[in-house]
């Protein structure tokens, strides 16, 4: 009986016990691992690309999934540093301007709506057509990072230094930066929300069994484009953090994060076919994914075998999903 | 009776119809796109991606789709270029038999470990660019002979490009296979509807697992093709195919939900996608907005597939 407990417990909470394991494992083999300054970095490195996947797991919950998230960070960045430019910056700082605080504003704003309005067109496009949202945002993935390049004429955008702006990925708190406890009140944000609201409900309705859901009387349409437009905003939001910590965005920033972001998600045990999985579990994948990650940059290990390694983590983490749902049946 | 003939032939040729609307366009606006040169040109790009849509086709007939291809390909090419110090021939079959083993590793994952292939060639892509990038280093590596130009720029009866007449082959054999074998109906019972096919006994596995593997076969010759012309491979290289290769199959009119589609179809599809990308660079459209005129392309076109088949199932 106790055993039977034991067996349910860990694989509810594999992930849990895996990420323990691997960093007891870490700590006590990998050299300056167990410090202080790696450990935050650990959460540094996790947080951005965190935010991101914590809005992507409400879309994969209600059982789509959205490629077009590492292209939406681009953008945004790319958008945001454009009105913390030079030009705007000298207009705050000599005074001659009294918009200076609404650029900063628009700084902020725009990038924001940006990721809505991908989301909002991604989500309309797959919930009225009923298409494979795989493909869709295959397509938005590569619009949406075109249109980037094409935005910042394929250079890299900086900043200018605003002191305010700036402080978004920068500002320190104990020398943990602010945005990792953003990133700690966003996940439990969504995940209040997916568990106590009725939204959150009818997501996991609608990714468990959209016709039931449909003719239960959920609104389904209006549930599963809102998890896009979740999607957007949180990548959007990943990519102005991004923007302000490096003072600098490309077209190219954000390559691959969406591979990342899934990862994290699949890896912390949502699954990819809906209906099942919660915002904290991804947060737990999402540490994991970066430990694995980190313990290979201390290891001195070459850079391109983080795919190989990246590719093997999925891989091995629906598996272990697989394997535990059979002995579930 | 001539107007429902009319109606036909909209409706299942109106790939072909806005093929040759673009080529009389194009061709009054800038002469320059029917020289012979640019043809050779959009035909050599149209067979690399013609030939992996073959295996892409025979997956999304079955339902299912590989996002792995571009890497696959430059994987061939790259071990290619590695294994030429047993000499040219053993380094071709070998780096072709590589990306067939990575094919029929996604078709073992897909069919029998029951991972989505989705998961699967996603993490087969990273997997496989990972490897080219460690083989070359992040750098681009050159092969040491470049006797593969004769093939590469070679013409039969200095008339057809050996590459096109490559292609040509492996889309009338497959196309033939595909609608006249076993394997082939099989395929289009399994998308259309899964169940129904296991209970007539259709092995869905060994179907599923026969497509993915070719499909990693033609990325290999596609890889080998690609080395013909550029003796050189680099992790950058193939970024862009999957997302065309997709495209150009669906805006054949395949469907991805399964059970339906034609090589013939694809390979329009294909060519009319090679045609557009060409003529953007002829018009000097920049590259960036043909990247957002492609992503934008793909979706309308799964959309309005999707839509159409929603509409056909509720009437």
């Amino acid at each position: 009986m106790t055993l039977d407990r034991l067996r349910r417990l860990l694989a509810d909470q594999a992930i849990l016990f895996i990420l323990a394991g691997l960093f007891l494992v870490c700590s006590l083999f990998v050299p300056s691992f167990f410090t202080a300054r790696n450990l935050v970095n650990i959460l540094k490195q996790g947080a951005i690309i965190g935010i991101l996947a914590a809005g992507l797991t409400v879309a994969v919950i209600a059982g789509n999934v959205d490629l077009s998230v590492g292209s939406v960070v681009a953008f945004s960045g790319i958008l945001a540093l454009l009105f913390t430019h030079r030009n705007f910056a000298d207009a705050v700082v000599s005074g001659t301007s009294t918009q200076g605080p609404l650029l900063l504003a628009a700084a902020v704003a725009l990038p924001l709506v940006l990721g809505a309005v991908v989301g909002l067109a991604n989500g309309a496009v797959v919930t009225l057509s009923g298409a494979n949202s795989v493909i869709i945002t295959l397509g938005s993935l590569a619009a949406v990072r075109g249109g980037a390049l094409l935005f910042s004429d394929g250079r890299v955008t900086y900043g200018a230094h605003n002191a305010l702006f700036d402080a978004i990925g920068q500002a320190q708190l104990a020398t943990i930066p602010v945005y990792v406890f953003f990133f700690l009140a966003f996940v439990l944000v969504l995940e209040g929300v997916l568990r106590f609201t009725t939204f959150g409900r009818s997501v996991y309705h609608v990714g468990t069994n959209l016709k039931a859901s449909q003719i239960a009387g959920i609104p389904v349409i209006r549930v599963r484009v809102l998890t896009f437009i979740i999607t957007g905003f949180a990548a959007a939001i990943a990519g102005v953090i991004l923007a302000a910590r490096l003072n600098s965005a490309s077209g190219q920033t954000g390559t691959g994060w969406e591979f990342d972001a899934v990862t994290a998600i699949v890896v912390g045990g949502t699954s990819l076919f809906g209906g099942k999985g919660s915002v904290i579990k991804t947060l737990l994948g999402t540490l994991l994914v970066t430990l694995i990650i980190n313990a290979m940059v201390l290891l001195n290990i070459p850079s391109p075998y983080q795919y190989v390694a990246k590719a093997l983590i999925i891989v091995g983490a629906v598996l272990i999903d697989i394997s535990t749902r059979k002995e579930a049946i | 009776m001539s107007r429902s003939l009319g109606r036909t032939l909209v409706r299942d040729w109106k790939i072909l119809l806005i093929l040759l609307g673009i080529t009389a366009v194009l061709a009054l606006l800038r002469p320059v796109f029917v020289s012979s040169e640019n043809i050779f040109n959009v035909l050599f790009q149209v067979s690399i991606n013609s030939t992996i849509a073959v295996g892409m086709t025979y997956l999304m007939i079955g339902g299912d789709f590989d996002l792995s291809v571009g890497s696959n390909m430059v994987f061939a090419t790259t071990a290619a270029i590695l294994l030429e110090r047993f000499g040219i021939a053993p380094g071709i079959v070998l780096a072709i038999l590589a990306s067939t083993l990575a094919g029929f590793l996604n078709g073992v994952l897909v069919a029998k470990v029951k991972i989505n292939s989705f998961i699967t060639t996603l993490s087969m892509m990273i997997f496989l660019r990972g490897l080219v990038l460690i083989f070359t280093d992040k750098k681009t590596i050159s092969g040491s002979t470049d006797v593969l130009f004769s093939f590469g720029y070679g013409s039969l009866f200095s008339l057809i490009p050996y590459p096109v007449l490559v292609a040509a082959v492996i889309l009338v054999v497959f196309g033939f296979v595909l609608a006249r074998s076993a394997w082939g109906r099989n395929l289009y019972a399994i998308g259309s509807n899964g169940k129904a096919a296991q209970m007539f006994g259709i092995n869905i596995d060994s179907a599923k697992i026969a497509s993915f593997t070719l499909t990693g076969a033609l990325c290999g010759v596609s890889g080998i093709v690609l080395l013909s012309r550029l003796n050189s491979a680099s992790g950058t290289y193939g970024m862009d195919t999957g997302l065309d290769v997709i495209s150009g199959v669906l805006l054949g009119g395949t469907s991805l939900a399964g059970g339906e589609g034609s090589i013939f179809r694809a390979f329009l599809g294909v060519l009319l996608l090679g045609v557009l990308s060409n003529a953007m660079i002829i018009l000097h459209v920049t590259p960036y907005l043909q990247q957002v005129v492609k992503g934008l392309m793909l979706i309308t076109v799964v959309a309005l597939n999707a839509a159409q088949a929603k509409r056909a199932e509720f009437r």
